[in-house]
């Protein structure tokens, strides 16, 4: 019987989103940045998501690399994004940046916050 | 012999509550929740998880605000200081934790600490149209103009503040001063003839006024529109926890209940709080607190679905002792 471990939650970004970043960091004059991501008590439904581009981490921070970004996330935050996968939808019709939070579970009519 | 003392007992109810009403009288309300809340983002945390626009806070301005969930629902009516180097936040009587943890759990990289004062301080409340006066003999300060939520220093005490609240939908200015100096802020306004009223007294006083509390109203069975608590939302800041929920219920007109004021005859029976009440059979919705106010009308508190809270409506309470006929008498939050 082969069996498989159970992989760690982690916290992923798409590459579209990764260049997408590359791209948006260059046009705010900080190429080469990197991303924060959090979440904070706020919005409609509880929590809403933060993004901010970044040279380094904060000491505590949790860095995960992916297709050329780091993106750096504090403890506290990483217990409520777990699972997640930052996905960017581009376009006249794409949302920008989407948190796909398997802990959401609900958001508010805009998607910007969700509770868990 | 008990009736007596009943009587006598009742005597002095009304006597304090007609100097409440009438003049001037203190209420202890240490058991009020105190939280001291500091640090550089507290402010912008607070204005996240409530229902006021605390942007609108300066130095010397506060504001109250309601603590929802993420359903529009009541945490808590907070009313918001700000102090030299903090907020102080105080709560309804025994929620400060609560309160305190749900920051807490929000707080996320900002920085904010809150700390529980509640038994370190003693909150003394002066009540009444004299009130202002009564605080200019006993404290000498000029508090006539003083606006809501906007704290003064009282130099006699150390470290005290006094700040206008009207909790009681009456001039109210309520003193915070050290555990230490309690008895001897009493002893200021005994002196110039400022009596205190007992607890049984504060709960008829707060019920006659229509002050929603944390024993029946400020729950989380309820929202702050249906509360009355419209003063303490704003509705063009910026999102915050419950806000679709509460923004939806105004702007649809979706608010089915109101809390009501309501009196009945006291030579009536007494209905307990939790009642049903009813309209015609039909279930219009519940008393919350009852109190056993003066000149035979006793007055209580209820939430009413709204085809049902016209002024002068009769709604009927079943008790043990049968069935009582109250009265609306207008809603909480309206004066």
């Amino acid at each position: 019987m082969n069996k498989t471990m159970p992989q760690p939650l982690t916290i992923t970004i798409t590459e579209d989103a990764a260049d997408y970043i590359k791209v948006f960091s260059e046009q705010a004059g900080k190429p080469g940045s990197n991303l924060r991501v959090g979440v904070k008590g706020g919005g409609c439904s509880g929590m809403t998501y933060t993004l901010d581009l970044v040279d380094e981490p904060f000491d505590d921070d949790k860095v995960i690399e992916e297709h050329g970004i780091e993106l750096y996330v504090d403890r506290k935050s990483y217990i409520f994004l777990a699972g997640t996968s930052l996905e960017y939808s581009g376009g006249l019709n794409g949302k920008g940046f989407v948190f796909n939070n398997p802990n959401a579970k609900t958001t508010c009519g805009c998607g910007t916050s969700f509770s868990v | 012999m008990a009736l007596a003392e009943s009587k006598n007992s009742r005597l002095n109810q009304i006597s304090e509550l007609e100097s409440a009403t009438l003049h001037a009288a203190l209420i202890d309300r240490s058991d009020v929740g105190r939280l001291r809340v500091s640090g550089d983002d507290a402010a912008d945390l607070l204005n996240r998880l409530s229902t006021n626009n605390l942007e609108h806070l300066t130095p010397t301005q506060g504001m109250g605000t309601v603590l929802t969930n993420n359903k529009g629902r009541i945490i808590d009516l907070l009313s918001v200081i700000p102090l030299a180097d903090s907020l102080l936040i105080l709560t309804s009587p025994g929620r400060q934790q609560q309160v305190a943890d749900w920051i807490e759990f929000y707080t996320f990289v900002e920085d904010v600490t809150s700390n529980d004062i509640t038994d370190d301080t003693a909150m003394i409340a002066i009540v009444g149209p004299k009130s202002a006066e009564a605080v200019q003999k006993a404290l000498g300060i000029a508090v006539d103009d003083l606006e809501l939520y906007a704290p003064i220093m009282v130099d006699s005490f150390d470290g005290a503040s006094l700040v206008r609240t009207d909790h009681f939908n009456l001039p109210t200015f309520e003193l915070i001063v050290s555990t230490e100096e309690k008895d001897k802020a009493i002893s200021a306004f005994d002196q110039h003839d400022v009596a205190q009223a007992s607890n049984s007294t504060a709960e008829n006083l707060r019920i006659s006024m229509a002050v929603p509390s944390a024993t029946g109203e400020l729950t989380e069975d309820f929202n702050p529109l249906e509360a009355g608590l419209r003063p303490h939302i704003s509705f063009n800041k910026i999102c915050y926890i419950g806000q679709e929920v509460v923004s939806r219920l105004n702007a649809y007109e979706k608010v089915q209940k109101h809390l009501v004021k309501l009196e009945w005859k006291t030579e009536d029976a007494v209905p307990a709080p939790g009642t049903p009440l009813t309209v015609d059979g039909k279930n219009v919705g519940q008393l919350t607190s009852v109190g056993d106010a003066d000149d035979g009308l006793g007055y209580a508190l209820g939430y009413v679905r709204k085809a049902n809270v016209e002024t002068g409506t009769s709604i009927l309470a079943q008790s043990e002792d049968g069935e009582v006929a109250l009265t609306v008498t207008g809603l909480s939050g309206q004066g």
